[in-house]
């Protein structure tokens, strides 16, 4: 990031902060759509957060370390965005077996090449929305974005350690996601 | 449809996929709107100076600290009753604060229940008017005496609503939201409209709010009873529900008991019906109802695989809709029918006219 840039911006320079949010916008917005799955609640989280940097800009001593501020302040506005919503997205599985299904659910079998595709990421998908938020983050920084071990602490706020640690554990929980969609 | 055996020591998913569906989720790009929207929030937001961060710290720290000692006072001068001990005694012995849930009323089932008018018989009746004066809608939204999420309804003629442009932005809409004022001078409150919802066939007549923050959100049309009351549910019918309208309803919220739900057949759905702001919600064993009495009806599911009735006069909501839980909760709801899945996507789950609701939230009568 642009430290001049950062340093307006930390001034009260709202020109300086629109073009910080033009030259981010997309990237942000990508990694909190990985981290929520939803394209509303990713809007919600990257607006969230870039008002709250431009509201706290005052906490950042140090512009050379914009990103890893700005990245806690994203991973908490994930949170607080998957927080508000007020319906929880969930699982859904065709019912019914041949018998009368509750409430009348219809399953609609999803053959052929396209609907395996659909399956595979749906079933990614639901046992990722199973993950805690700080846990998505840990694993999108890390195989998504491909940070660092160094650069995840910054941006969580942990040691280099701890991060290892975390990872190891977010991992395994999604492994063990995977498998109870696969039951 | 067999699941793939699992080596317990074979990773689930292997890096390369793990990376190749980061990325597919976060493949998106944001609406062209959204740095605009950002610019334009940030053009009435201020940044907050230090000393003012720190002085409501303080003062939050301060009104706990109040608290504590108010309720520590209130516990100690509590008057001992007749035959009993003044001190509950928990787990660890005198002194500790046993903290329990209130059971409000008596009623006619077994079930604990936490509601606004519990009913002695257990059957759902309407608790009143659920519809707000304006006034008095703007003046207590204004006070910020409604919190986030709460639904309220009242009625609107020609004039009350004053479109405003540019955005006024004090809200979270996530796209540049038609918007409007409510009221006048200091009272006036903004009326918006989520980008992501159907436009309301109308802003007049009696309509649907969501609060959020001081701010409303434009729903739609509500039907209510003809004395402005929730419509009270009973197992001999179910609200007529049209499509993009809403019903107030009163009953009880609860998810269904645990019992053995039916075996899922089949892939996994791909496509799920939409709720607020397109969110994806499901209709999933174990069931969400409101129901027409407290009392679940008998539920029997032994061998897993048949079906769950559901309850006479119920409606079918989402899973873990917003404040349900295994305790039935009476009050009165804001609904509307989940017709059909949106154009154009796939859709594994074929929703049923008049079985399948969206609950949006608790409608807050004045």
């Amino acid at each position: 990031m642009d430290r001049p840039l950062v340093e307006r911006a930390r001034q009260g320079d709202r020109e300086a902060f629109d073009a910080i949010v033009r030259g981010k916008v997309d990237a942000v917005y990508a990694t909190a759509l990985a981290i929520v799955g939803h394209e509303a609640d990713a809007q919600d989280a990257v607006q969230e957060a870039f008002i709250a940097a431009w509201r706290s800009f005052g906490t950042l001593r140090d512009p050379d370390r914009f990103e890893a501020w700005f990245g806690r302040i994203l991973v908490n506005a994930c949170r607080m965005s998957l927080r508000r919503r007020r319906v929880r997205q969930i699982e859904v599985v065709g019912l019914g077996g041949g018998r009368t299904s509750p409430g009348g659910v219809e399953p609609v079998a999803s053959d052929g090449p396209l609907g395996d595709v659909t399956a595979s990421a749906d079933r990614f998908d639901r046992a990722f929305a199973r993950l805690s938020v700080d846990d998505r983050a840990l694993l999108v920084f890390r195989h998504r974005d491909d940070l660092s071990v160094t650069d995840i602490g910054t941006r969580l706020g942990i040691p280099d350690g701890t991060v290892k640690s975390r990872l190891f554990a977010a991992r395994r929980a999604l492994e063990r996601a995977l498998e109870r969609e696969d039951r | 449809m067999t699941p793939p055996p699992t080596d317990p020591t074979t990773p689930a998913i292997s890096e390369d996929e793990l990376a190749e569906h980061l990325r597919r989720r976060g493949s998106g790009t944001p609406p062209p709107g959204l740095a605009a929207a950002i610019a334009e929030r940030v053009a009435v937001e201020r940044a907050e100076p230090r000393w003012r961060r720190a002085i409501a710290w303080k003062s939050a720290v301060a009104v706990a600290a109040a608290v504590v000692i108010v309720v520590g006072a209130a516990f100690v001068a509590r008057p001992t009753p007749p035959g009993g001990s003044a001190s509950p005694s928990g787990p660890t012995g005198s002194g500790s604060v046993a903290v329990t849930s209130p059971s409000i009323g008596p009623t006619a089932s077994s079930e604990p229940s936490v509601g606004a008018s519990p009913s002695a018989s257990g059957v759902a009746v309407s608790s009143g008017t659920i519809v707000w004066g304006v006034d008095d809608l703007v003046a207590r939204l204004a006070a910020g005496s409604l919190r986030t999420g709460d639904v309220v309804v009242t009625d609107l003629v020609d004039g009350d609503l004053s479109p405003f442009w540019p955005v006024g932005v004090a809200h979270s809409c996530p796209q540049l939201c038609p918007m409007w004022k409510l009221g006048s001078g200091e009272a006036a409150i903004t009326i918006y409209q989520s980008m992501l919802e159907p436009a309301p066939t109308t802003t007049t007549g009696r309509l649907g709010f969501l609060v959020d923050d001081r701010s409303l959100r434009l729903l739609g049309p509500v039907t209510t009873s003809s004395d402005g009351g929730a419509v009270a549910l009973t197992p001999a019918a179910v609200p007529p529900g049209r499509p993009g309208t809403f019903t107030a309803v009163h009953g009880w919220l609860r998810d269904g008991p645990l019992v053995p739900c039916p075996a899922p057949i089949g892939p996994q759905a791909s496509g799920l019906p939409v709720g607020l702001d397109q969110q994806r919600i499901g209709f999933r064993c174990p069931w969400t109802w409101i129901q027409p009495t407290a009392a679940f009806p008998g539920v029997t599911n032994a061998d897993g695989s048949g079906s769950i009735g559901l309850p006479a006069g119920g409606l079918f909501v989402q899973n873990g809709a917003d404040g349900s839980s295994q305790t039935a909760r009476e009050g009165d709801f804001l609904v509307r029918p989940v017709l059909a899945c949106p154009p154009g996507v796939y859709c594994a789950f074929v929703p049923v006219e008049g079985r399948h609701w969206d609950l949006i939230g608790d409608a807050v009568g004045p």
